[in-house]
């Protein structure tokens, strides 16, 4: 079964070239622009990694694991973060999160992350194991 | 030596990618935010290949080809171009762009068109 990815990210262009690219490679890819849409897409989807940039169209990146910890969704997410001083970043470390992919990256490092988040998380977003470990956000 | 192309998107973290892994493929890469920086780019500097989103700010890739158009042996470009802008696509290959791609496009097409494009 293939992976299945979800890209959250305002820039439309990039979300295209990265959606295709993954796909290309494999992946299952959906994505989204705006958090809340985001939000919504985890709660009726299983997926096995969630790479979320910090600055969306409608909320902030720490506003989408806020939310999702407020409805009890678990996922496993790697935050893409520009600015490593950011009062986002700092306040999606203090609600848990640890995976963190500083844009801009290269595709490698992109799917070098996804590879990570897979090995270290071992998909519980999408079996959705109900303690979590590790870096998983609940 | 390493072919030199000019790379012009107004989405900061999609042309870092796409010059990061231009790069990776051994081409000499620079990139510019809008048309008005691609012109600025063109004026100073000698390129092989010019990329060019067609929805820029301050001056969009349509505007970009038509000052290539005025060049005397102005590179070779390809436009990138969304999925409703077929006629406008069609329209800048008749204005002298070599080819055109269309979003979403992967980086296998956008290294096959460039070195398509490198080898005429």
């Amino acid at each position: 079964m293939a992976v299945r990815i979800l890209y959250i990210d305002d820039e439309e262009d990039l979300r295209m070239l990265i959606q295709s690219q993954l796909l290309l490679d494999g992946y299952e890819v959906d994505v989204v622009g705006e958090g809340m849409a985001a939000v919504e897409r985890i709660a009726h989807t299983p997926y096995d990694v969630v790479l979320l940039d910090l600055h969306l169209q409608d909320m902030g990146g720490d506003e989408v694991v806020e939310e999702l910890q407020r409805r009890g969704l678990q996922a496993n997410i790697v935050i893409l973060t520009g600015d490593t001083s950011d009062d986002a970043r700092e306040r999606c470390v203090a609600l848990g999160a640890t995976q963190f992919l500083h844009k801009p990256f290269h595709f490698k490092e992109l799917t070098s992350s996804i590879k990570y988040a897979l090995a270290h998380h071992g998909g519980q977003g999408r079996n959705g194991s109900p303690d979590g470990a590790g870096g998983t956000i609940a | 030596m390493a072919q030199r192309l000019l790379y012009a998107d107004d989405e900061d973290s999609l042309r870092e990618l796409v010059r990061s892994h231009l790069s990776l493929e051994g081409f000499d890469v620079e990139t510019a935010r809008d048309g008005k920086e691609a012109v600025e780019a063109i004026d100073k500097q000698k390129f092989d290949l010019i990329l060019l989103d067609l929805r820029m700010p301050k001056m969009d890739g349509f505007a970009v080809l038509q000052y290539l158009a005025k060049l005397q042996n102005p590179p070779p470009v390809i436009m990138l171009t969304g999925v409703d802008d077929v006629a406008i696509a069609s329209q800048c290959i008749k204005m002298g762009a070599a080819d055109y791609l269309t979003k979403p496009y992967n980086f296998h097409e956008l290294i096959e068109s460039v070195e398509r494009v490198l080898a005429r």
